[in-house]
């Protein structure tokens, strides 16, 4: 897929994963990776952005193995962004879809 | 590329950040490729997930609101650096590989874990050994030119020779410490954590690791050791202390030189290269201190005008030769010298002041107490050799007479291209009594 629509789809994709349950690095990258196969690299520099915009928090919890895990708790303010991209994503796809409609129709 | 070298990469580029949100970044990192690897994925694999380091930082850099370009000038130093470090630890890799057998036969299980390190530092010292006779080939040019500009002007300021040559050769050591510095600076300050990574390198590699090392390695602390601040202060209070210092004095010697070539423009000479080539310098000194200074502030120093002074020192350099290749220089034969006797007592002779370039002679048949003094000197220059009877004072050369004397002849020749240098000799014949009582 388009590397722009990924980009554009990873914040909410991302927030909502994280409107489910609370999760470490590894385990989001594992859950987003279904259904956006995207670069590691591009999923934590955004965590560390949500995180700074207030969208996130992070707290640390001792695992069985290894060391203590960092997890992501989603913050109030990230539920509303998330609500609002995914109102945005919606009319968006929706105006797309009624677009390409048209333009078969036409064709 | 193994985990602990991509999150020091990682580290490096992101070194603007503070501590423990750079610590924070790389555990996060490094737990992610452990449960990667943990998950049945290889370490090279689960690396290469997170796509180019480079990239990754600037992201990284990016969600911070950092620029991630903030460091892009020394950025290519480090990389040159970076290639630099790696191609003498592959050599010193294949060196180490090379002997490791004969070292194995020898049977010193502990040679193979620095064996590596040890080559490693060889070479590096090599290669050091050989930018400071590289080094040298400018700063000696700059040396002789310098010295030789100074050494055509008259009494006081050829002083300025000895002057510039310390400066110079001040500047030289400068530069080799700090590549010294800058080359060892990660064996000295992460020499932990190289050996520490050569260890699991040299373990891996192995076909057969022993048990001895693979234990070793594996206790080997994997934490970095941060670049400590305290560090970084003592280097800026060393740059500053042997870099902008001599530069200033180097400034300062150069505004001086240059106020001379502007008293000779004023007596009508025009030594256009001199001047340009000085102005450059001068110029280039002030860049050096203003990129040194950048450095402090993390700012990125402006180079343009390294543009004009080198059109300035290239004009100069031409104007120069073109001057010097004109120049001749007029020595006085010792025949077109005037030379005067005068015979005068051994407290005459303590009386007169200002001698200087004259050598003693016994001789025999001069009358006890007696001192003949032949001077030879050119008559146009009369006003150099005053010889005054009166008073006991024989042959006068005042100093300051002299001085002027030497600089509107040196002035004079210059206008006509000459260079004239204004010759006397005095020489003295006494009885050797005479000469011990004088000493």
């Amino acid at each position: 897929m388009n590397v722009q629509f990924k980009k554009g789809a990873l914040e909410m994709v991302v927030l909502l994963a994280l409107i489910k349950r609370d999760m470490y690095g590894y385990e989001l990258v594992n859950d987003v990776a279904k259904i956006i196969a995207i670069k590691e690299g591009t999923i934590y520099p955004l965590l560390k952005r949500l995180t700074n915009e207030n969208y996130l928090e992070s707290y640390l919890m001792e695992s069985n193995e290894g060391p203590p895990r960092k997890y992501y708790k989603i913050t109030v303010l990230g539920r509303e962004r998330a609500a609002e991209l995914k109102k945005e994503w919606q009319k968006f796809t929706k105006a797309i879809k009624a677009f390409i409609k048209e333009c078969e129709k036409n064709a | 590329m193994h985990k602990e070298e991509f999150l020091s990469k990682l580290e490096k580029k992101l070194k603007i950040l503070n501590e423990s949100e750079k610590k924070d970044i790389i555990n996060e990192h490094r737990t992610i490729i452990d449960e990667k690897i943990k998950n049945g994925q290889s370490e090279e694999a689960a690396i290469a997930d997170f796509g180019d380091v480079n990239e990754l930082a600037k992201e990284i850099l990016r969600a911070y609101k950092v620029d991630p370009d903030y460091n892009k000038s020394s950025e290519s130093f480090e990389k040159t650096k970076e290639s630099f470090d790696e191609g003498v630890k592959n050599a010193a890799e294949w060196l180490s590989e090379k002997s490791q057998d004969f070292f194995d036969s020898v049977g010193d299980e502990e040679s193979d874990i620095t064996l590596g390190k040890i080559f490693e530092i060889m070479i590096k010292v090599f290669v050091v050994i050989i930018l400071l006779y590289i080094f040298r080939i400018p700063f000696s040019i700059l040396a002789s030119l310098g010295a030789g500009v100074f050494a055509v002007t008259i009494f006081p300021f050829s002083l300025f020779q000895y002057l510039w040559i310390v400066v110079v050769e001040v500047l030289y050591i400068t530069t080799i410490i700090i590549t010294f510095f800058l080359m060892f600076k990660n064996d000295i300050f992460t020499e932990k954590k190289t050996t520490s990574n050569m260890k699991k390198e040299s373990s891996k590699q192995k076909t057969a690791p022993k048990k001895t090392t693979s234990k070793k390695g594996k206790k080997a602390p994997s934490k970095e050791t941060p670049p400590s601040d305290v560090g970084l202060i003592i280097f800026k209070i060393f740059v500053v202390l042997v870099f902008i210092i001599p530069l200033i004095i180097f400034a300062s010697s150069l505004t001086f030189s240059l106020a001379v070539l502007i008293f000779f423009l004023f007596q009508g000479v025009v030594l256009t290269g001199l001047i340009l080539m000085n102005l450059a310098l001068l110029g280039f000194v002030f860049l050096i201190i203003h990129v040194l200074l950048s450095l402090f502030n993390n700012t990125k120093p402006s180079v343009w005008s390294l543009i004009p002074i080198s059109i300035f020192f290239i004009l100069g350099i031409i104007f120069t030769v073109d001057w010097a290749f004109n120049l001749s220089i007029v020595s006085e034969e010792k025949d077109e010298l005037t030379k005067e006797t005068l015979v005068i007592t051994q407290e005459e002779l303590a009386e007169s002041t200002y001698w200087r370039n004259y050598e003693i002679r016994i001789d025999p048949e001069v009358e006890e107490g007696m001192v003949v003094v032949d001077i030879y000197y050119n008559k146009k220059y009369e006003n150099l050799v005053v010889i005054d009877d009166q008073g006991g004072v024989v042959v006068h050369l005042g100093n300051l007479r002299e001085a002027r004397e030497f600089s509107r002849v040196f002035v004079a020749g210059l206008k006509e291209d000459e260079i004239r240098i204004p010759y006397y000799e005095i020489k003295l014949y006494a009885q050797e009594e005479t000469i011990q009582e004088l000493d």
